[in-house]
């Protein structure tokens, strides 16, 4: 486990240092206008001074290393156009604890209604969550997000006399976006919660412990959902780190002032280093949720010895 | 002294349905099973013999179903059973079960520590560490040594003969009357199979069982069963004890399945095999179902379907051949070799 | 059904009038063996693909659906070529040199027109034909690329640790990363769509190709295959590839509403088409733009319907298809 646990870090950091490496060098790409509030407005000298400072004229293996040198430093540089010279961090800062706060929420949401509806689609004993859930599975996985998320907004607003814009202060306001942001999760957490007992109810192991005469009740408590339970938890930290890093849709749409609202203004301006610093993030955040899902999977299985090492998962 | 029957199948009939397909498992069975006998019964894959004995534990699955015909244990009739309740009343309790693959009939994330105490808690009223010390126990008369500590192992750390003694722990830990065994050595070394076999002669004898061994191993059968019983295509086409099945055997599938014995074969000669293939049992079969492959076969197997002639008391075969009125044909020759060469194996 | 019952009736009926003719005598003669007919007891006349067919075609929904899509695939290359269709880029204008703005569904504008006066109707069509060809050429790069690679990394045991290795990193990567900064460096157009699309969609095919190749690669009959000299080629399209096409085509068709789904949330998020090419994700995000105003609404329904029927119906043909594939639903 130690073992693989430090491969698995290394691995980690190593697609880190190679995202981080893409990001910057493509950003290298993008039209400098980026790195300006007010490029129409300078000459060509003013121009090249403020790239000069800023770094952006030395040869890009220095200015790799002066980037590597500065993340190490956790720094990310300055917001450009979003708001001038303030630390990209700082004003991340300032926006997730909104994101994960209603990430945290729409989780719980999440959980508390997706896992029951697998359980119940599982079961297959009532016909009407059965077919309810692969209906709202076909639909939340299919359907693009936008589609349905605005559709939300456009009605329910209206029947349940909530805010059609976020705020801090009013807590019904909350309610729709945390809402919408749980529904593909419901959808997701139902659907492998399913797939995964499903499969479990197909093995032997089932046929012994009915032959032994346990009850369907158990079978389903003690060896079924605890089983099925296992190759969830791989994707679980995933979906949860992801939600409480915001969602792009929901926040923009509610004008929620979290980081993946954060994320559609600035590149709608094109602030080269904040959408930079929130690359990077973003890439850190899914690539922890990986890690932290293999670790526990591995953790709460006992059959580690017995699996490969090394394999694609 | 006549021994009790301890489970009675009477015309029993299973169909399952398959997209909208009927399939005719089971086809008008009947068998008396004695208390502390050891039956065997064979045939070859798709015989039913394996959905034949799930009946007795309401196993069979959600697209299967009792047609007719009756299963009586202890004066109940448990192909009336419909509900979970009533089963749980059998299950484990009366009738255990070892399945053929130890490798997958052990729940990989639990301890089999877990697993057995399960069992003792559900039939044996223990609890804790009581249940403990009788898992321990247990453990150590399946031949599993320093159980305490195997107790707190996973499946993975055992190996495939390992398992397979949990598994028959597991099934002897809710103390049934009745152990059914389906192929409990055909996934294992044939070093492995010896052992466990054994094993489970003296767990018999230990824990007073009645067991029925589904298999389609003759060696096997020769090894551990008082009586055998033929199946064929959802029925029993021949029942009697090991003796008289092996070496007086009557029905023509019998020698069929008997000449296609490895041991049987002349050296040079190539072995012998059953011509043909199992009846598709998607449609209604009329007499004889072996009577297409069987080349001893009358003009009648193709229109009635015979009844069961007795040979011996202990001896039935369910073939017109035995009729009076047929020719009189003698079983094919390799079947006396049985007689002086015995069996190879076990 | 009840027909077939009769005919069979009559048929045993007539065996067993012959059969009552006879004698104990001839009844208790031998029927002679004929190895023939021995095997034509059994369930021989089994073929995967027949069977794969079979079993998708009796899912009506899905049946249905496919051949809605097809209708509404040929429909969006034919539409402009109809009679009476208005083109989906002009503005129109009306007598007084005005711009038709914003004017609700009429039997001019079927579907109304859009707040700078262009023909909603065809825009739709328009649309969909472009998300539709995103869809597939997504589908069908990440196909080829994702089997070329998997067949080279299952099949060829040098290359798979390096593989593995480069994998799990590829892997770690977030897709919607990707995809928002490759169309944030490209220049957005269909083909820059597609190739940022494209850059991870291919990972799963080949992961998957990858194990199913280890899973076979060893199986009995590959092995006799190669004992017998089969060169590695040949096995990999006579053994392996037939085995894996049912589960790549179920793939691709799944691939098709994710693909649209993208351009739908890249546009969302100022990364998609210009807006002088329509798609239905800039068709939903002009939309959007006008939904707080109730008579407008209808600009956002016409697209949404239709995208949210052809990613369904994609959605349902692909998942039916799997479990037509899938031999344990064969009878």
């Amino acid at each position: 486990m130690l073992k693989y646990t430090a491969k698995r870090l290394l691995q980690s950091l190593v697609t880190l240092f190679i995202i981080a490496t893409i990001v910057f060098s493509l950003m290298r790409l993008m039209p400098i206008e980026g790195y300006f509030q007010n490029f129409d407005k300078l000459d060509q000298n003013q121009i090249q001074a403020a790239l000069k400072s800023m770094g952006l004229l030395d040869p890009l293996p220095v200015q790799l290393k002066n980037f590597y040198i500065q993340i190490l430093h956790g720094d990310f540089g300055k917001s450009l156009i979003f708001r001038p010279n303030v630390p990209c961090l700082e004003i991340i800062g300032d926006k997730a604890p909104v994101s994960i706060l209603m990430g945290l929420a729409s989780i719980a949401i999440a959980l508390v209604l997706g896992l029951p509806l697998g359980i119940a689609m599982a079961r297959g004993k009532s016909k009407f969550w059965d077919k309810f859930g692969t209906a709202f599975i076909v639909f939340i996985t299919a359907v693009p997000a936008a589609v349905y998320y605005l559709l939300i907004q456009l009605y329910c607003t209206d029947w349940f006399g909530v805010p059609i814009l976020f705020s801090t202060d009013d807590p019904s306001s909350w309610i729709l976006p945390t809402v919408s942001l749980a529904l593909p999760n419901i959808a997701y957490y139902a659907m492998w919660l399913r797939r995964y007992m499903v499969d479990e109810l197909n093995k032997d192991y089932i046929k012994l412990a009915r032959a032994k005469g346990v009850s369907s009740k158990n079978i389903m408590k003690n060896h079924v959902f605890r089983n099925a339970f296992v190759p969830m938890v791989q994707y679980l930290p995933t979906s949860i780190l992801y939600t409480v890093a915001g969602s792009i849709y929901i926040e923009s749409l509610y004008s929620v002032p979290g980081m993946g609202g954060l994320l559609v203004n600035v590149i709608q301006r094109q602030d080269n280093n904040m959408v930079q610093a929130l690359v990077l993030i973003y890439s850190a955040v899914g690539i922890v949720g990986l890690l932290l899902g293999d670790l526990l999977m591995r953790a709460m299985d006992p059959r580690i010895s017995f699996t490969k090492e090394g394999g694609a998962r | 002294m006549e021994p009790n029957i301890i489970l009675s199948v009477k015309d029993l009939e299973v169909k399952f349905s398959l997209r909208g397909k009927t399939l005719n498992a089971i086809r008008g069975v009947s068998l008396d099973l004695f208390e502390g006998e050891s039956l065997a019964i064979v045939g070859e894959s798709g015989s039913g013999k394996s959905v034949f004995v799930k009946t007795f534990m309401g196993l069979l699955d959600v697209n299967g179903t009792i047609t007719g015909g009756s299963i009586l244990y202890n004066g109940q009739d448990l192909a009336k059973f419909k509900t979970e309740k009533e089963w749980l009343t059998v299950r484990g309790r009366e009738i255990a079960m070892v399945l053929q693959d130890p490798m997958t009939s052990l729940n990989p994330l639990k301890t089999i520590g877990y697993q057995i105490c399960e069992a003792i808690e559900l039939h044996q009223n223990l609890h804790g560490p009581a249940a403990k010390e009788t898992a321990i126990q247990i453990l150590e008369d399946v031949g599993i040594s320093d159980p305490e500590r195997r107790m707190k192992q996973y499946p993975h750390e055992f190996s495939g003969g390992m398992r397979q003694r949990v598994v028959i722990a597991i099934a002897v830990a809710c103390r049934p009357k009745i152990l059914i065994c389906d192929e409990p050595t055909t996934a294992l070394d044939v070093t492995i199979q010896a052992q466990i076999l054994s094993l489970l002669k003296q767990l018999k004898d230990k824990y007073h069982l009645t067991t029925v061994y589904i298999t389609h191993d003759l060696g096997v059968v020769a090894g551990v069963a008082d009586r055998v019983a033929v199946m064929y295509a959802g029925d029993i086409v021949e029942i009697g004890t090991c003796e008289e099945v092996f070496y007086s055997p009557r029905h023509p599938y019998t020698w069929a399945l008997l000449s296609s014995l490895p041991q049987l074969g002349t050296k040079g000669e190539e072995l012998f095999s059953i011509p043909g293939t199992p009846p598709n049992l998607f449609a209604e079969i009329r007499g004889d179902a072996f009577a297409p492959r069987n080349p001893y076969a009358l003009k009648i197997d193709y229109v009635k379907r015979p009844p069961y002639f007795t040979v011996s008391p202990t001896h039935k075969a369910r073939t017109w051949l035995l009729d009076p009125r047929a020719p009189k044909v003698d079983p094919p020759e390799v079947i006396g070799k049985l007689r002086k060469g015995g069996f190879g194996s076990v | 059904m009840a027909l077939r019952h009769k005919k069979t009736a009559t048929v045993e009926q007539s065996i067993n009038q012959s059969f009552e003719n006879m004698t104990d005598d001839e009844l208790f003669s031998f029927a002679g063996f004929d190895e023939k007919a021995a095997e034509k007891t059994g369930y021989s006349n089994y073929s995967y693909w027949r069977s794969t067919v079979q079993v998708f075609f009796k899912n009506k929904t899905a049946v249905t659906l496919l051949i809605l899509i097809g209708v509404i695939l040929i429909f969006t290359f034919i539409q402009p070529l109809l009679p009476g269709q208005h083109s989906a880029t002009q503005i129109f204008n009306d007598a007084n040199g005005m711009q038709l703005r914003n004017k609700t569904p009429n039997a001019e504008f079927w579907f109304g027109t859009n707040s700078i006066g262009q023909d909603l109707w065809s825009r739709v069509w328009s649309g969909t034909r472009t998300s539709l060809l995103i869809g597939f050429a997504v589908a069908l790069t990440e196909a080829l690329l994702g089997i070329l690679m998997g067949v080279l990394w299952g099949y060829v045991r040098r290359l798979d640790r390096l593989f593995t290795e480069i994998y799990n990193v590829l892997d770690n990567i977030p897709q919607t990363i990707v995809l928002i900064l490759f169309s944030y460096i490209l220049r957005p157009s269909v083909s820059t769509l597609v190739i940022a699309m494209c850059l991870t969609g291919w990972l799963d095919m080949a992961r998957f190709i990858r194990n199913q190749i280890v899973i076979i690669r060893d199986r009995d009959y590959n092995l006799a295959s190669r004992c017998l000299g089969t060169p590695t080629r040949r096995v990999i399209f006579r053994n392996l590839l037939p085995y894996l096409v049912s589960v790549i085509m179920m793939r691709m068709a799944l691939a098709i509403p994710a693909a649209i789904g993208n351009e739908v949330f890249l546009t969302y998020i100022g990364l998609g088409l210009p807006v002088s090419i329509p798609s239905l994700g800039n068709l939903i995000n002009d939309g959007r733009v006008l939904m707080t105003s109730e008579a407008l609404r209808y600009q956002l329904f016409f697209p949404a319907i239709v995208l949210s029927f052809v990613t369904i119906s994609f959605y349902i043909i692909g998942n039916a298809f799997a479990d037509a594939s899938d031999p344990k639903n064969h009878v």
